[in-house]
């Protein structure tokens, strides 16, 4: 049953064998393609993955006054993902595009969950007390000034820039 | 994945985030529902309380009979503040709804026992459901602010049965602003709703667990119906000032104690003192108000309650740091500066009114000791270590911007040219180089005992820096003045950013003292501020508003023996003397500045 199915699958098909993805894997680690280590390299992106992973454990563990291991946990995943993928993207690791789309989805998942509980909290909240004053929405249009910038479009940029070209 | 892809995708994620946001805030939203016409309203107390009573009520007006309510309406019998027994009713109009509720109450055993033996200290309230709306269980914060204070009671449904929470009774339980501690001393923002859901599920014979699997907790949005309105909107004309100054007055020396102290904080629900440590400080800054109104406003009662106030410091007066040098000590035995500069403000501002061979030592020993504390670069150290008789280069909030007020008084009241270099001095550090740094324009602290030295200052001294300084700070505060309808509750002229917390009173108070001085000091440069003075009078009619004239009284022990006080929020059911103290002190300085114009005269 196995053979006969593996006869019918078309020649495009993207799956491929452990064999394959052992070419694959050489393919993509050895320069053989002309990408040398100093164009695989990209110091932007690798600089501010690294400097948001520092930012990031900064404020969790010397910040914040309490631990609670939902936060810490995932602050201190977030910023280990970040500072390989800011190191890899210096180094201009083989590795380091995979590890930086990953780490710009992860961020950008974060950012839009980020985002969608302040946004909603902050709709709850008006929904309950009614307008929220000038100074109330200084500090919402401030939060999601700082959130969204750092929190979307950049890892969402990262993504962009990152993606293997066609 | 493509740009133009992510893109859409973003898109996409943005406009189901922005329905889903419409969807939360239409589905949370109450629209609270018209409350009844005037004579309905009115009908509505008398009915109660007569049915209460086991009279017969009076024949409803037709509006009355016209209204029909969006909920229970909720009969509540009062003893000295405490709700003695609740009953909900429901009806087809308001004529229905308040004869169940009344006759519900004359059936309870509790009212007519108290009835009997205690009637003239009973008191009723009709309550009316005006909407409902979900409450957001499990979230922690979010589930702290589910209720509006003042007006969001909780009900709970299981197996068709109802239980209900009021507002009134999560008032006079000081439940509001008690939920979630912030690191601001004495500020608490929100509802414990967890241990209110629990008792509702013990009052319908059930586990929280069964309540929440099984039954529904809402909100309900509430209007109590009173004859004394509370919060009363007042215009802060000069008879309004000065009779709400004078009662703020008589409310202090009404609690005085024997010995010349203060009721620190009277607890409105009992009608006694709380108890607790007692605060130096503010003994002094409240002998300070009695010692103003006594000389604005011709009180001799309250000059008398003043003297006896500042003898009682001066039995806690010691020499620090050399014989002519005299300092308050605290209760604990600490010497804080702030304690002395305000006592010496208040001995000063009394030996304005006239002379006391008594107090005049102490002012010269406390000015003695003040100037002895300050650096050469005009700040000044706020502590003095007792033991090593030496100061402590420490500074905290307020207290230089007092030490300033203190020796600018001081110099007024005996003429002493050592006390004005130093208030000079201390003037050009805290409005100079004190509050000068990257972003230093966009941010404040409390400046308001600065701007008050700098207003008293203005004859003595250049005061352009000041004027400067006191008026960018006012600036900076008109910014966060709420408007009317900026929150729910009725909010205009108080301080605040964002409609989550209830309005405190002391703030506006204390900052609308600082911008009469600085109203003083702007005109005596020769400039007329309409902002500010716009300002000053959105906040003085919001201390009108909510102060206790006669305040809740149903939620009162003692409403005559309230009278007078200004409480700590529109929630707030005690009163803290330096409440009492800030506002008082605001309300009579701009009714002596009406009068000066009204008569042509400078103040």
């Amino acid at each position: 049953m196995a053979k006969t199915d593996a006869k019918k699958k078309p020649q495009n098909d993207v799956s491929v064998s452990a064999a394959d993805r052992s070419a694959t894997a050489q393919t993509s680690t050895a320069p053989t393609n002309g990408e040398s280590a100093a164009k695989r390299r990209h110091p932007w992106l690798g600089g501010i993955d690294l400097v948001t992973a520092l930012l990031l454990l900064g404020c969790v563990w010397g910040v914040l006054p309490a631990r609670w291991w939902p936060v810490d946990v995932g602050a201190t995943l977030l910023g280990a993902l970040l500072a390989t993928s800011g190191g890899g993207l210096l180094a201009g690791a083989p590795w380091a595009r995979r590890v930086g789309v990953v780490a710009g989805a992860v961020t950008l998942l974060l950012g839009l969950a980020l985002v969608t509980t302040l946004a909603l909290t902050a709709s709850y909240l008006s929904g309950l007390y009614g307008p929220v004053g000038r100074g109330g929405a200084v500090i919402l249009v401030l939060v999601a000034a700082l959130a969204i910038p750092y929190f979307v479009f950049f890892p969402a940029a990262q993504i962009v820039a990152l993606r293997k070209p066609a | 994945m493509t740009a133009a892809r992510l893109g859409r995708a973003l898109g996409i994620y943005a406009l189901v985030l922005a329905c889903a946001c419409a969807l939360v805030r239409a589905r949370t939203r109450i629209e609270s529902a018209p409350l009844p016409a005037r004579d309905a309203r009115e009908w509505a107390i008398d009915a109660v309380a007569a049915l209460a009573a086991g009279e017969a009520a009076a024949e409803a007006p037709a509006s009355a009979s016209r209204y029909a309510p969006a909920g229970p309406v909720f009969a509540t019998a009062w003893l000295r503040g405490r709700p003695l027994a609740v009953h909900a009713a429901s009806g087809r109009t308001l004529v229905d709804a308040v004869r169940a509720g009344g006759r519900s109450l004359a059936a309870d055993a509790t009212v007519a026992n108290v009835q009997r033996t205690n009637r003239a200290q009973l008191s009723y309230t009709v309550a009316l459901t005006r909407g409902r709306g979900p409450v957001i269980l499990g979230v922690p914060l979010l589930e702290n602010l589910a209720l509006v204070p003042l007006y969001d009671g909780l009900a709970a449904t299981l197996d068709g049965e109802h239980a209900y929470i009021t507002p009134d009774e999560l008032r006079a339980e000081g439940a509001y602003d008690g939920g979630v501690p912030t690191p601001i001393p004495d500020l608490s923002i929100g509802v414990a709703v967890d241990g209110l859901v629990s008792r509702l599920a013990r009052s319908l014979g059930h586990d929280v667990e069964a309540l929440e699997s099984r039954g529904e907790v809402e909100r309900l949005r509430v209007t109590t119906l009173v004859r004394d309105a509370y919060p009363r909107e007042t215009a802060p004309t000069e008879r309004e000032l000065r009779l709400a100054a004078r009662e703020g007055a008589q409310f202090i020396l009404r609690h005085m104690k024997a010995d010349g102290r203060y009721t620190y904080i009277y607890d409105g629900r009992t009608g006694r003192d709380r108890g607790g440590p007692y605060n130096v400080p503010r003994h002094a800054g409240t002998s300070y108000f009695l010692s103003l109104v006594g000389r604005l406003d011709d009180m001799p009662e309250a000059r008398a309650g003043a003297r006896r106030a500042l003898m009682w410091l001066r039995a806690r007066v010691q020499r620090c740091g050399g014989d002519d040098r005299w300092c308050v000590v605290g209760e604990d035995g600490r010497v804080e500066l702030g304690s002395s500069a305000l006592a010496t403000i208040a001995t000063a501002d009394y030996l304005a009114g006239g002379d006391d061979p008594e107090l005049r030592p102490m002012l010269d020993g406390l000015t003695a000791f003040l100037r002895a504390q300050q650096r050469p670069d005009g700040e000044f150290m706020h502590e003095f270590d007792f033991a090593r008789q030496r100061p402590v280069d420490v500074q905290f909030l307020y207290y230089s911007g007092e030490a300033a007020f203190a020796l600018v008084l001081a110099h007024q009241a005996g003429g002493d040219a050592r006390n004005l270099d130093a208030a000079r001095r201390v003037m050009k550090h805290l409005t100079g180089e004190g509050w000068s740094f990257f972003g230093s324009r966009y941010y404040y602290g409390e400046e308001h005992w600065t701007c008050i030295a700098a207003g008293a200052a203005r004859e003595a001294t250049n005061t352009d820096a000041a004027l400067d300084f006191c008026s960018r700070w006012a600036g900076y505060n008109r910014a966060l003045q709420y408007q009317r309808g900026e929150t729910p509750w009725p909010s205009a002229g108080a301080y605040g950013v964002g409609p989550v917390i209830l309005p405190r009173l002391t703030p506006i108070a204390s900052r609308t003292e600082a911008f009469v001085s600085t109203y003083e000091l702007a005109r005596h440069h020769g400039a007329s501020d309409r902002a500010l003075r716009q300002q000053i009078e959105l906040g003085l009619g919001a201390l009108l508003r909510y102060r206790w004239a006669p305040g809740p009284t149903y939620l009162l022990a003692d409403p005559l023996g309230a009278g007078g006080g200004i409480p700590g929020s529109p929630a707030d059911l005690t009163i803290r003397n330096d409440f009492v103290q800030h506002a008082g002190c605001a309300m009579i300085r701009w009714a002596d500045l009406l009068r000066a114009e009204r008569s042509g005269v400078p103040p």
